[in-house]
Formats: structure tokens, C-alpha cells, sequence
């Protein structure tokens, strides 16, 4: 059966050094919900704010993407 | 402030006469006064511009160089190191220079037992601190290098004069590269890790010379310039200045590491104790100040160069002369022998001059061996003229496959500088090729590095037109994208197949991106999703609410849900069990609880707190005390049986603390859903239990309440 899974957050790490550099973030970890594909990763809607500020404390831009109305 | 207020001590302290210094600086009348108001004056006096600038006139430029050598460092200096610096500068100063500067009223011995008088000058000496007042330090005194005659001989270039330089050029941009591909590595014991150094090694031994910089040299200058740092990881990553510092010419790449070099030279203890200055130093210094004597066309023996450093030394340390009384009449103060300055000379020019390409080895008219100053040399030294490439027949082309051939090119050529960074490199100097890709420009552009710069040398330089593909893909490979995306307000779509997402993208109904095997991330606000997920008829699932089931463990170790499409039960099954082939007629894999997932979790606590509090009917407790088990989170113990508190309130807990040793009783505080209290203090805490009305529970996991998968 098909699902959609609404209200979730998706953190998008392309690039293979800046993924281990995040990964290794505590707050990030704590954030993540599973892995959906190596680049993708699903994300706790309530962490998401604390993954983005310790991303930028660690040199790591992050741009949020909505794509709410 | 600071000096001042030494100064002044200084001078009430010591026990001799300053009226000849102090009658430079104050009236007849106010000599007059007692000792603390004309110390008073005098620093008043100093602190006046025109007073201090008289005083300063009236000394020799032997002693101005030392006095601005003596407040060229932050706080004071060093004696011995202070005339050092001025003699290698060029200045004939001796302890009376200094005894000279006591009697000025400008700088003092901070001790008053080493200030000028009948004793001997010594290494002690050499070594005690200078001070000078606050007005002199805010006078900005500048030591300017004198000229400093060797015998000089007439030679002339060879035709590989910079050659040295230009490996060393080479060098720091493939270490550089290697940087910013991500493959310098050091280890916890700060060496380059096996592969790094694998990779050092080849690329010291592909520009052959045995007297380079060391590799860890190399890596502490790009450190102390600020253009890499080291993570915790050990990892070497580029920092804030790698794409400014990269992008300067490759000349004062060279320049820089050599300065770096001589400050750690200059900073260095050696020989200090010995001879109260550092002679490795002092060579090379008075050697930089006869290099910058130099003509084109004229050079410089080595046995000369050691001569007269071993005589300047000598005279720097030598006792008598200056203002009586004022001075040191003799000096026992130690220099090396002619032999180890032989040795320190031609260690300096081995290593770090002719290393780098400053100076090269030729002949003189009479074919004896002499240095000659390289172009590089001549722009270290005088800031200006730096070696360029410059080839008329040079020929870049540009190709459609992203690639670009440049012809004629060195290691000074800018243009080959800028496509390096871009792109990879391949070929020699006669024909090299660049390869630009997304990831080498992206990488680029991720340092601080800015396509249009190649883009403009592409244009200004290309011998044809560059493509019109090559120019717009690299424009859009080199936009700044971020590091890390958050697609908030996301709406996942799950298929049971990546055959069925497949044809939901093909269909284009919506616009989607395709994530993994069987996802694609609907890329449309939420209620359009809605309008999918009712088109599909798709099971909706809420992340904003708690998953609706939970996970129940069955006897023969099965991992089942009633809500395992939520993405978050998945997880948390995925942590714990594996999946084993479907039994006879089932289609989909059935999940068993296994040892090697439980064992490899990297945060237990958090699992079990996560699999304890899943809504829907409690996993048994028998259950839970076999999971902390496997988690590694309870010690096994011989019988299986535990003692377990369970439903333990905040209330209750503060209560069996202060009546048990909490800490030690417990096995593991799972409050408020549990407890594993350690076998030894079972009795006391079933006491306090029955005191607060509670049970301590006996919970046997032999036989065990589920089977595990023992797989590897």
C-alpha cells in the first residue's frame, strides 16, 4: 500500500565530507529519524530547529527549504 | 602604563648615582629635588614628544637600532637577543651600546645588579630582560637594515637559477589540493596518518630534492597562515583564508613559508643558554642583510659569509669602550668557534636559503664556488619584481568536454594557478590539461573560491572562443549552494515498489523528486499532497502526532507492528531485528529480534527509552530486562533472575534515596517506567520498598521471553 508521510522534515546532505563532518554532530544524530537513501535523511519535526544551529556552530551552511503555501 | 610603573621601581630600587642620566632629561632646578620626584619628572619627560625626540637624536645608529630593536616586542627583551637582532641588521653595537642607552635614560636592565659598572659582561647578562619607559615604546622606532659589505665576486646565473623555488611553489599547491580534496589526515599523535603520508612521500619524491621543507613544516605554515585547521577528527580541512591565501601569487607563497621559517628560527631556544642569543638565527639574519647588499651579476662565498659572521658575533660580545662608568669593561661572554659557525652558515644556507630558492650555487671568474641571488630572492628581499611566466606562444584551447589544454606553462604561471583550482590537472609544463567537473568547482566554490575568476581567465586567455555549454555549466556548477538542505513542510511518498514510484514519477502529475528506492519527496505545499495521497488512495501517516501502534516482541523473537509504515517504528525495528526470509506463504519478510543489531547500537539508552515509551500495550517486563541485557546496558548474572522496580514516581525515588545508596544499588535507572536493582543491595531496597508501600518484583529471564536471531 502507498503512504504518504506529511509533516516530516527532510535533511539533504550531498556532498560525502560535509555528510561525515554533520553526522558526527551529537544534536544531529539525536534528530534523525532513518535514512531513506545516502543523501536523504528523515528528520524529528521538533529537533529540526537545534540540527540547524548546530550545523551552522559547526561551519555548516544549511538552507531551509519549504514548501508550504 | 605598564613599563612605566617598572621603570619607576627600577630606578628607586637601584643603588647608584643617576644624576647623569637624569640631568639629560631635567632642569638644574628640579635636579634639586628628592630621588622619587625626579624619577617622577624624568618619565614625565620621556612621555614628551619633543624632549624624547632630541634625546633619540643624540644617539648613534648603532644605538637607535638598538633601541628599536628593544621595543619591537610586545613586552621586554632579552639583552643578548636585543644586540643580536641589531648586529645581524647590520649595526656594530657591543654592551656599551647598551650602556650607552642606561646613560640616555632610554631603556634599563630590569635588574639592577646587571646595570653598567665595573663588572664583567657575561652570558647572565645576555640573558636578563631590557625595559624601556612608556614614552620611548609609543614613539614607533623603526630598525632599518644597514649594509653589510662581504667581499663580493662577479658570476653569473645558471640557466636553472629558479628551479628550487619553483618545486617549492609546486609543492605547497599540491598541498594545497590535497587539502581541499579532503586527503590530509593526522592522527591522534599528531603524524600524518599511513595513507597521508604515502601520498607526502610521492609527492616530495615526484619534485626530487632532498633539502625541501619537511612535510610537517609545510602543513604548520598553512596552519599559522590561517589557510587550513585541524578538526578534532584529525581531519585537515581548508579554513577562512584557504581561497584568499590560495589565490595569491605563488611567489609569495614561497616568500611567506621562508618567513615563516626564519620566525621559527628567531623563536627558537637553542644556543641560548650557551650564548645568551640563538646563533642559528643570528646566521641566517646577518646572511639576509648581505643578500640584500647584493647586485645583479654579483655574488657571495660561503667561507666569506662564515668569516664575517664569526667576526661580527665576536665584536657584538666584546667588553670596553662607551661612556665611563656607563659601560662594561670587559666581557666574558661566549660565541661560537669558527668551526660550528661554518657548520650553523652552511646549514642555513642549505636548508633554508638555497631550499628555497634565494640563492643558488655558481661560479665566480675564477671558477671558485659562490651564491648568487635568484629573481625570487631579489622579490623576497625587496618586495618587488616577483617572477612571472611569461611565453608569447602560449596557447590555452578550451574544449567542449569541459577539459582545457594549456601550452608553455610554469610554476609561476597565473593562469595555470587559477585552472588548478578548478579543475584537475594532468601533463606536463610543455602541454598540461584541466579537467573542470561539478565536483572540483562546487569544491571550489565551497572554499571561497568565485567561478567568474575562471571564467575571466578562461576569456581572457583562451587562443579560441570558450564554448558557450562549458561557460553556462560552469557558471552553474559554481553557484554557491549550501552545505546541508532542510526540506521543511515536507511530504514523503512511499511506495511498496520501486517499479510503482517509478511510475508515479513518470506520470508527472505532481512534481516530485525520487528518494532512495521507494520514496519520492512531493515537492508541493501540504494540501496539494493531500490531493495526491487522496488521488492514490495512500495511507496518510502524521509525524506531527505519536506513531499510532507500537512494537510487540513474540516469543519466537518476531518483530510485528501495526503501524510499521510509520518511518519512526521502522527505525526503531530496524535497530533491534533483522529481517529473515518470508516463511511458506507470506510475501513479506518476517523480523527477528537479532544480537548483532542490539550489540552495534550506538546509543542504547536511547533506543530502550524509545521502544519503553511506544504507545500502544507495554512490551512485558520480563521482555525489557532481556532487551537491557542484550543492549549491554545490565550485566548478565548467573540464575537470570532480576530485581526490578517498576512505575517508580519522582517522589518515590527521592524517598529510597536518602534511605539507599541509589547509585550503587541500581543497575540501571530507567525511571519512571523501571529499575534493575544490583543483586547485592536486593534486601535493602525490598526493606525500603515495603516501607513506602511498594513491591520489588523478581523477574527471571531463564528461559528467556523471546528467542534472538544469532546471526553475523
Amino acid at each position: 500500500m502507498t503512504v504518504l508521510h506529511h509533516n516530516v522534515q527532510i535533511l539533504e546532505l550531498a556532498d560525502a565530507g560535509v555528510r561525515e563532518r554533520v553526522l558526527r554532530i551529537a544534536q544531529v544524530r539525536r534528530a534523525l529519524i532513518m535514512a531513506l537513501d545516502e543523501t536523504h535523511w528523515l528528520v524529528h519535526a521538533r529537533e529540526a530547529r537545534k540540527l540547524v544551529e548546530a550545523c551552522k556552530r559547526a561551519g555548516v551552511t544549511v538552507k531551509v527549504h519549504t514548501y508550504g503555501e | 602604563m605598564a613599563s612605566d610603573f617598572a621603570v619607576q621601581s627600577l630606578l628607586q630600587e637601584v643603588k647608584r648615582s643617576l644624576r647623569p642620566m637624569l640631568a639629560r632629561w631635567l632642569s638644574a632646578r628640579e635636579l634639586g629635588l628628592r630621588k622619587e620626584e625626579q624619577v617622577l619628572l624624568y618619565l614625565q619627560a620621556v612621555r614628551d614628544a619633543e624632549k624624547l625626540a632630541r634625546a633619540v637624536g643624540r644617539l648613534e645608529p648603532a644605538g637607535r637600532a638598538l633601541l628599536a630593536r628593544c621595543c619591537a616586542e610586545e613586552g621586554p627583551v632579552a639583552a643578548g637577543v636585543a644586540l643580536a637582532r641589531t648586529s645581524s641588521a647590520g649595526y656594530d653595537v657591543t654592551p656599551a651600546t647598551l650602556g650607552g642607552l642606561h646613560v640616555a635614560g632610554l631603556a634599563f636592565f630590569e635588574m639592577p645588579a646587571y646595570w653598567p659598572g665595573n663588572a664583567a659582561w657575561s652570558v647572565e647578562h645576555a640573558q636578563e630582560e631590557v625595559v624601556t619607559p612608556d614614552g620611548v615604546r609609543a614613539a614607533g622606532l623603526l630598525c632599518e637594515r644597514a649594509a653589510l659589505q662581504a667581499p663580493r665576486c662577479q658570476t653569473r646565473l645558471p640557466k636553472e637559477a629558479e628551479a628550487a623555488s619553483a618545486r617549492v611553489a609546486a609543492l605547497i599547491s599540491e598541498c594545497l589540493e590535497a587539502v581541499s580534496e579532503g586527503a590530509v589526515r593526522m592522527t591522534q599523535e599528531g603524524t600524518f596518518a599511513a595513507r597521508t603520508q604515502r601520498m607526502i612521500d610521492a609527492m616530495w619524491a615526484r619534485h626530487g630534492a632532498a633539502a625541501f621543507p619537511r612535510a610537517e613544516t609545510v602543513l604548520a605554515f598553512l596552519r599559522a597562515a590561517g589557510m587550513v585547521q585541524l578538526e578534532s577528527s584529525g581531519a585537515v580541512v581548508p579554513a577562512a583564508a584557504f581561497a584568499r591565501e590560495r589565490e595569491r601569487p605563488a611567489p609569495a607563497h614561497v616568500a611567506a613559508l621562508l618567513d615563516y621559517q626564519l620566525e621559527q628560527c628567531a623563536a627558537s631556544r637553542d644556543g641560548i643558554e650557551e650564548y645568551g642569543f640563538a646563533p642559528r638565527s643570528y646566521a641566517a639574519d646577518t646572511l639576509r642583510t648581505v643578500l640584500l647588499g647584493l647586485d645583479a651579476g654579483e655574488g657571495v662565498s660561503v667561507a666569506d659569509c662564515v668569516e664575517l659572521v664569526h667576526a661580527r658575533a665576536a665584536a657584538m660580545t666584546r667588553g670596553g669602550g662607551g661612556v665611563r662608568g656607563w659601560s662594561w669593561p670587559r666581557s666574558t661572554q661566549a660565541t661560537p668557534a669558527r668551526a660550528q659557525w661554518d657548520r650553523i652558515v652552511r646549514g642555513v644556507v642549505a636548508e633554508l636559503y638555497r631550499a628555497c630558492g634565494v640563492v643558488v650555487e655558481c661560479h665566480d671568474c675564477y671558477q671558485a664556488p659562490c651564491l648568487a641571488l635568484t629573481a625570487f630572492g631579489r622579490y623576497w628581499l625587496h618586495g618587488a619584481g616577483a617572477p612571472l611566466h611569461e611565453h608569447e606562444h602560449q596557447q590555452l584551447i578550451v574544449q567542449p568536454d569541459f577539459t582545457a589544454l594549456l601550452t608553455h606553462t610554469g610554476p609561476w604561471d597565473r593562469t595555470a594557478q587559477v585552472l588548478r583550482i578548478f579543475g584537475a590537472h594532468s601533463g606536463d609544463d610543455n602541454a598540461s590539461v584541466f579537467h573542470f567537473s561539478r565536483e572540483r568547482v562546487q569544491a571550489a566554490a565551497r572554499h571561497g573560491h568565485k567561478v567568474d575568476e575562471l571564467l575571466d581567465v578562461l576569456e581572457a586567455r583562451a587562443t579560441y572562443p570558450v564554448p558557450e555549454n562549458v561557460r553556462i555549466t560552469l557558471r552553474e556548477w559554481g553557484m554557491p549552494a549550501a552545505e546541508a538542505v532542510l526540506h521543511r513542510d515536507a511530504n514523503v511518498l512511499w511506495f511498496s515498489s520501486r517499479a510503482a514510484r517509478d511510475a508515479f514519477m513518470r506520470r508527472g502529475t505532481c512534481p516530485a523528486r525520487p528518494l532512495g528506492e521507494q520514496c519520492a519527496l512531493l515537492c508541493v505545499p501540504r494540501r496539494a499532497a493531500l490531493d495526491v495521497m487522496q488521488a492514490l488512495a495512500a495511507l496518510p501517516v502524521d509525524y506531527a502526532q505519536p506513531p499510532t501502534a507500537g512494537i510487540a516482541i513474540l516469543p519466537d523473537g518476531s518483530v510485528t507492528s501495526a503501524a510499521a509504515h510509520d518511518l519512526r517504528i521502522a527505525a526503531l525495528r530496524e535497530a533491534i531485528a533483522e529481517p529473515v526470509p518470508a516463511g511458506p506463504g507470506r510475501s513479506e519478510p518476517r523480523w527477528v529480534v537479532s544480537a548483532r543489531r542490539l550489540s552495534a547500537c550506538d546509543e542504547p539508552t536511547q533506543l530502550f527509552q524509545q521502544l519503553v515509551r511506544l504507545p500502544g500495550t507495554p512490551l512485558s517486563l520480563a521482555v525489557r530486562v532481556q532487551l537491557l541485557v542484550l543492549l549491554g546496558l545490565v550485566p548478565r548474572v548467573a540464575g537470570g533472575t532480576y530485581a526490578v522496580l517498576e512505575n517508580v514516581s519522582a517522589g518515590v525515588r527521592t524517598e529510597l534515596k536518602k534511605r539507599i545508596p541509589w547509585r550503587d544499588a541500581v543497575l540501571f535507572d530507567g525511571t519512571p517506567q523501571m529499575a534493575v536493582v544490583a543483586p547485592p543491595f536486593a534486601a535493602a531496597v525490598r526493606s525500603a520498598c515495603a516501607a513506602l508501600g511498594m513491591e520489588l518484583m523478581q523477574v527471571s529471564i531463564e528461559p528467556p521471553p523471546f528467542e534472538v536471531h544469532e546471526s553475523r
